[in-house]
């Protein structure tokens, strides 16, 4: 049968950001995929030659808008090693607070460009409403909506009086009761599932041979989650990978419902057992050594490697993110699927390029 | 500070090296190159039950580095990102986009391929 190559994005409406898929068709049947990336290339780890380590830290909070805080958090806490400094309980539990709030806007971003994906646009705009109530949480803490900066070298730059921790508390009490019903609609409702259910499966054999990270790994039956590591706050908190085992794009999305709800439970469990005291701590020092980091964002791990030399700037920085882990899975679960199932697959990994290109 | 759970091993054994840690069960999580001046240093990272292990080989400038793709597919993307930054070529690279993976056609530099001061930062001693 005669084959078709047919470009697949880079812009195109499932796609926040552009990656482009050639897919080589027979008749309408994806026999194999060959990716183009390049399209947001920024080159930002040579940074480091023209700013110093602690510049550094909002070159870091750029590579990715809906992860910024994660990222902050992960460069932060491998400094932080490189220089011996211990940061103040409160401050870790805060920072758990905030990156889980960053986990939440972007699952519940992702759950809106699902639900328009598979063509129920007022799902669509229920999601987008409820992920408001996350944004306006942070722009009320911190003064700003996405890119909110609160991490610093020694730990965080703001602290949330009782008034303000209450209000969260309410307002995650309303969201969780308002989103209780969505949350019943993508993992049952019709709709959802004729475009999810059993499409675009990666066996668990095949998340570990491929090397998955996050949701896609958890979908396909992997408990691993960065935050099991013990990281910030996390070794105070009870958590449980969420997991499930069909390892189909339903199942993927299965996996951010129900971590929006673990999110907001260890937000709460957050606010109640932080401690008094400082939010921040004196950094001294230029930081000398390597060290690696990992956390986990919401598409999955990840490392920060660092190398440094004792001078202001750093000798290297490398940063791999979650969804370069996630083309190799992705690229094995596209051949054999029909043309028209490949937008919600593709989305089904929540491909981030800005974080894959740097 | 260094690694925990670092081994430094030659080149030639790196296929080898990395063979094992795949029977083992450890997955690939990502390659970081650092230009030393009269190497390259690649450090290769992988994790089991999110425990990390590192291996990590010398390079000389100008010779042809192994591609462990054939072992691990991720090495796939890592690879042709480290032929674009650094110009180092990789023998046996499946799907081998040489040095245009994030590069355009139009670019002749690799951008991460720079002099790095071994030893003490002379800008450490500014106050």
């Amino acid at each position: 049968m005669p084959q078709t190559i047919v470009p697949f994005g880079p812009q195109h409406p499932v796609l926040p950001e552009p990656i482009q898929l050639q897919l080589v068709l027979e008749d309408e049947i994806v026999r194999e995929v060959v990716p183009v990336f390049g399209f947001v290339h920024r080159g930002l780890e040579r940074l480091v030659d023209s700013r110093d380590f602690e510049q550094m830290l909002y070159v870091c909070e750029r590579v990715c808008g809906i992860c910024s805080t994660i990222h902050g958090l992960c460069y932060c806490q491998c400094l932080e090693g490189l220089l011996n400094v211990e940061v103040p309980r409160r401050a870790k539990f805060l920072r758990v607070v905030w990156s889980e709030l960053h986990r939440m806007h972007s699952h519940f971003l992702w759950l809106g460009l699902a639900a328009d994906a598979v063509g129920f646009e007022s799902l669509f705009m229920q999601a987008m409403r409820l992920r408001e109530t996350v944004m306006d949480i942070m722009e009320a803490t911190t003064g700003n909506r996405v890119i909110i900066s609160v991490n610093v070298l020694g730990g965080v730059r703001r602290d949330l009086d009782s008034g303000e921790r209450r209000w969260i508390l309410d307002q995650l009490d309303t969201l969780e009761s308002e989103y209780i019903p969505m949350a019943r609609i993508f993992s049952q409702e019709a709709t959802i599932r004729c475009r999810t259910e059993g499409i675009g499966v990666l066996t668990r054999e095949q998340a570990l041979e491929l090397g998955a990270v996050g949701p896609v790994a958890r979908g396909s039956g992997i408990a691993e989650d960065m935050r099991l590591t013990r990281y910030a706050a996390f070794n105070e908190l009870s958590i449980e990978p969420v997991v499930e085992k069909d390892g189909d794009s339903l199942a993927r999305m299965k996996v951010r419902v129900r971590e929006i709800l673990q999110s907001m439970n260890l937000i709460r469990e957050a606010l109640s057992k932080m401690p008094d005291g400082e939010v921040r701590t004196k950094v001294t020092g230029r930081p000398e050594g390597e060290i690696v980091g990992r956390v986990e964002q919401p598409r999955g791990e990840l490392l920060y490697y660092i190398l440094a030399q004792g001078g202001k700037n750093l000798t290297r920085l490398r940063i791999k993110t979650p969804t370069f882990s996630n083309i190799p899975p992705l690229l094995a679960m596209l051949p054999g699927l029909d043309l028209a199932q490949v937008p919600v697959v593709v989305l089904s990994i929540d491909p981030c390029m800005s974080c894959t290109e740097r | 500070m260094s690694l925990a759970g670092l081994r430094e091993i030659a080149m030639d054994e790196l296929s080898l090296a990395c063979a094992e840690l795949k029977i083992q069960g450890f997955r690939l999580v990502s390659i970081t190159t650092t230009d030393l001046c009269a190497f390259f240093e690649m450090t290769y990272h992988f994790d089991r039950a999110m425990v990390l292990r590192h291996l990590r080989c010398r390079l000389e400038r100008g010779k042809a580095a192994k591609s462990i793709t054939t072992i691990y597919a991720l090495a796939m993307i890592t690879e042709n990102e480290i032929q674009d930054q650094f110009g180092i070529r990789f023998e046996g690279l499946v799907q081998d986009y040489e040095g245009q993976f994030f590069l355009e056609k139009e670019s002749v530099s690799v951008p991460l391929c720079r002099p790095v001061r071994l030893g003490p930062n002379p800008s450490a001693k500014e106050s």
